[in-house]
């Protein structure tokens, strides 16, 4: 700060402090160009997510074919114009079984997502704001739960309770929840020691309004970080149980039970069979992991411009 | 050293008492009646004789008698003396349908590891060395598909490729190690390659980005400056102090490892302790579900009690402290 002027006066001062334009946040739309210009795998992801929520939204007006239909003339059909992808041994559309496919995907990947981190990240938030033995406990915990690969507990606990949609979409949130954990208490760590936050307490706010009014807004680049990157790791463990046979028990495809079975025995003489339904857990995949991470640079200004 | 040696075995005892009583509760979150009235042939829900001489038998024999700690002291004592309960599916101890599998899996674990150890630190290596020419960006872009894909599927597609280009035909007969080394060899080794090239990824990326670190560090320009030939600043400087955080990945890697594994056991038909796994969880054989998870964590606990001793013989500022 300058001293003030002495040849204009405090009116003068005044005028100009109303006259000028108050400092503005830079609006969503500023933030999307932003992105747009200088995340380009964020923008492909995003790209990627957008196709595949709305084919997930779309699927019966997408798919040429009902995902059951067997066309027994066209058995093992190599992708042609009636069938983009092929057909597979029972003479159905791989394209439309991929559609369908993303149904369960995006389901499943969203729902255990925000079960997932959502507990996760309140205990996350509860542990970071009492720290001491809370946080002890809570963190021997969360060691304890992460010794279990995911795969494995996910199996466990669709063994206990069986493998119906509700509980391979709570499995695959056990998987997740340690992660929500770590990430949104570390981070409440890091907001706890800030200033508003201390002025907050010593105005006498009390804890739950804390952590709700002042800890928890600033909580949401996280969850949002932590939310993308972990939807592909959900879509991955989805398909590994679908294809041990133990995910979701239901006719509509999922991709990973499209490659189980026959699947593997037929595809040296018809390999879209098993290449299109994996080309397409790995760019949906992909498709989070970059927007994941552009939204992490975009969020986190340390990481800006590497 | 020592103190920290004691420090890191005190916290391991815990640690796996609890990942115990995690399990047993997990697993018994089942209604031990539902297995029962299973077992003596009837659909759950469906009224039996609870007084019955035969009930009692088998819920004595399904370790199911007592209250729950006592029947988890039981569990966990028997577990250490190496009896992990009868199987419900064949009624033949756990720990028989266990044992002939082990040394498949641990083969099979250990050289997966040693496979992406090696890619991993090698591509970093050469990743950050050659940061932002087009070897960088290849192998960079390959992890990171890599990481997307999941391991089952990049397997199916190797066999299939395999098969359909030159004729492959999957080995199917397993020897021993000790009995037919190259047979052994031949059935393991591409399994435990997929599993390991996949796992290598996450290992790429982080040696990468530590020997960027340690690149821009004073001593090494200390070391360039005074004329050293850059493949001994490399060897002697970079890659001693880069390559020691990468050590700690290790033992997160075998957590990550154990889902590939088990489940590249499935694609390639291996019998071991992942493929009774899926059998047990198919078939609800708690037992056997039960006495495997034990089993896995306990290695996975161990894996990483090893790692950090190994982290702390490596650095001398952890040893010292």
């Amino acid at each position: 700060m300058t001293t003030p002027n002495e040849s204009t006066s405090a009116d003068e001062i005044r005028q100009n402090l109303i006259a000028a334009e108050p400092p503005r946040r830079p609006g969503m739309g500023k933030y999307m160009l932003y992105y747009f210009r200088h995340k380009l795998l964020g923008t492909v992801g995003l790209v990627i997510v957008i196709v595949m929520v709305l084919t997930a939204l779309l699927a019966d007006l997408i798919a040429p074919f009902a995902y059951q239909q067997q066309n027994y003339e066209d058995v093992l059909a190599a992708p042609n114009f009636t069938y983009l992808f092929g057909t597979d041994n029972f003479g159905r559309d791989i394209f439309s079984r991929i559609v369908h496919g993303a149904r369960i995907s995006m389901l499943v990947g969203f729902l255990s997502v925000l079960v997932g981190t959502g507990i996760g990240a309140v205990i996350g938030l509860i542990s970071g704001f009492f720290m001491g033995k809370v946080d002890a406990i809570v963190q021997r915990l969360v060691d304890m739960w992460m010794s279990f690969p995911d795969l494995i507990l996910a199996l466990t606990i669709v063994a206990v309770f069986g493998n119906t949609l509700p509980n391979v979409i709570l499995a695959i949130a056990a998987t997740i929840l340690p992660r929500g954990v770590r990430v949104i208490r570390s981070a409440t760590i890091a907001i706890r020691e800030m200033d508003y936050t201390m002025a907050a307490r010593s105005i006498g706010a009390s804890d739950i309004r804390t952590m709700m009014r002042h800890i928890m807004p600033n909580t949401v680049a996280p969850f949002l970080i932590i939310m993308s990157s972990m939807f592909g790791t959900a879509i991955l463990t989805e398909a590994g149980l679908s294809y041990l046979g133990l995910g979701i028990s239901e006719p509509t495809p999922s991709w990973g039970r499209m490659l189980t079975g026959q699947a593997a025995q037929y595809a040296p003489r018809a390999p879209w069979i098993i290449a299109f339904p994996g080309f397409f857990i790995t760019i949906t995949v992909m498709g989070f992991a970059f927007f994941g991470d552009a939204l992490r640079d975009l969020f986190d200004p340390r990481m800006r411009g590497r | 050293m020592r103190t920290y040696l004691i420090k890191r075995l005190l916290l391991f005892i815990p640690t796996a008492f609890g990942v115990s009583i995690f399990i047993f509760v997990m697993l018994h979150t089942i209604p031990g009646d539902y297995a029962t009235a299973l077992l003596l042939g009837g659909e759950p829900g469906e009224a039996y004789d609870a007084s019955s001489e035969q009930f009692q038998k088998i819920r004595e024999q399904l370790g199911l008698q007592g209250s729950l700690p006592q029947q988890y002291a039981r569990w966990l004592g028997n577990f250490f003396q190496g009896d992990f309960g009868i199987s419900w599916t064949n009624r033949k101890p756990v720990w028989d349908r266990m044992a002939p599998r082990i040394f498949l899996s641990f083969e099979l674990g250990v050289l997966a590891v040693a496979i992406a150890m090696i890619l991993g630190t090698v591509g970093g290596v050469i990743s950050a060395v050659r940061q932002d020419t087009w070897v960088d960006y290849l192998l960079r872009g390959s992890s990171m598909t890599l990481q997307a894909m999941p391991g089952f599927w990049l397997a199916l597609m190797v066999i299939a490729g395999l098969v359909a280009i030159w004729g492959w035909k999957p080995p199917i007969e397993y020897r021993h190690l000790w009995d037919d080394p190259v047979r052994n060899l031949s059935v393991l080794l591409l399994p435990a390659f997929l599993v390991g090239l996949r796992s290598s990824a996450e290992i790429l990326r982080m040696t990468r980005s530590s020997v960027l670190e340690v690149l821009r560090e004073d001593y090494v320009r200390t070391a360039e400056a005074k004329g050293l030939y850059r493949s001994k600043v490399l060897g002697q400087h970079v890659l001693r102090n880069a390559l020691l955080p990468v050590t700690t990945l290790a033992g997160f890697e075998v957590v990550f490892l154990m889902s590939g594994q088990v489940i590249i056991e499935q694609v390639f038909n291996l019998h071991g302790v992942g493929k009774l796994f899926i059998q047990g969880v198919a078939a609800r054989d708690y037992p056997v579900v039960q006495a495997i998870v034990m089993f896995i964590a306990l290695v996975v606990l161990l894996a990483n009690l090893v790692v950090d001793v190994m982290y702390a013989w490596l650095d001398p500022r952890i040893r010292y402290e």
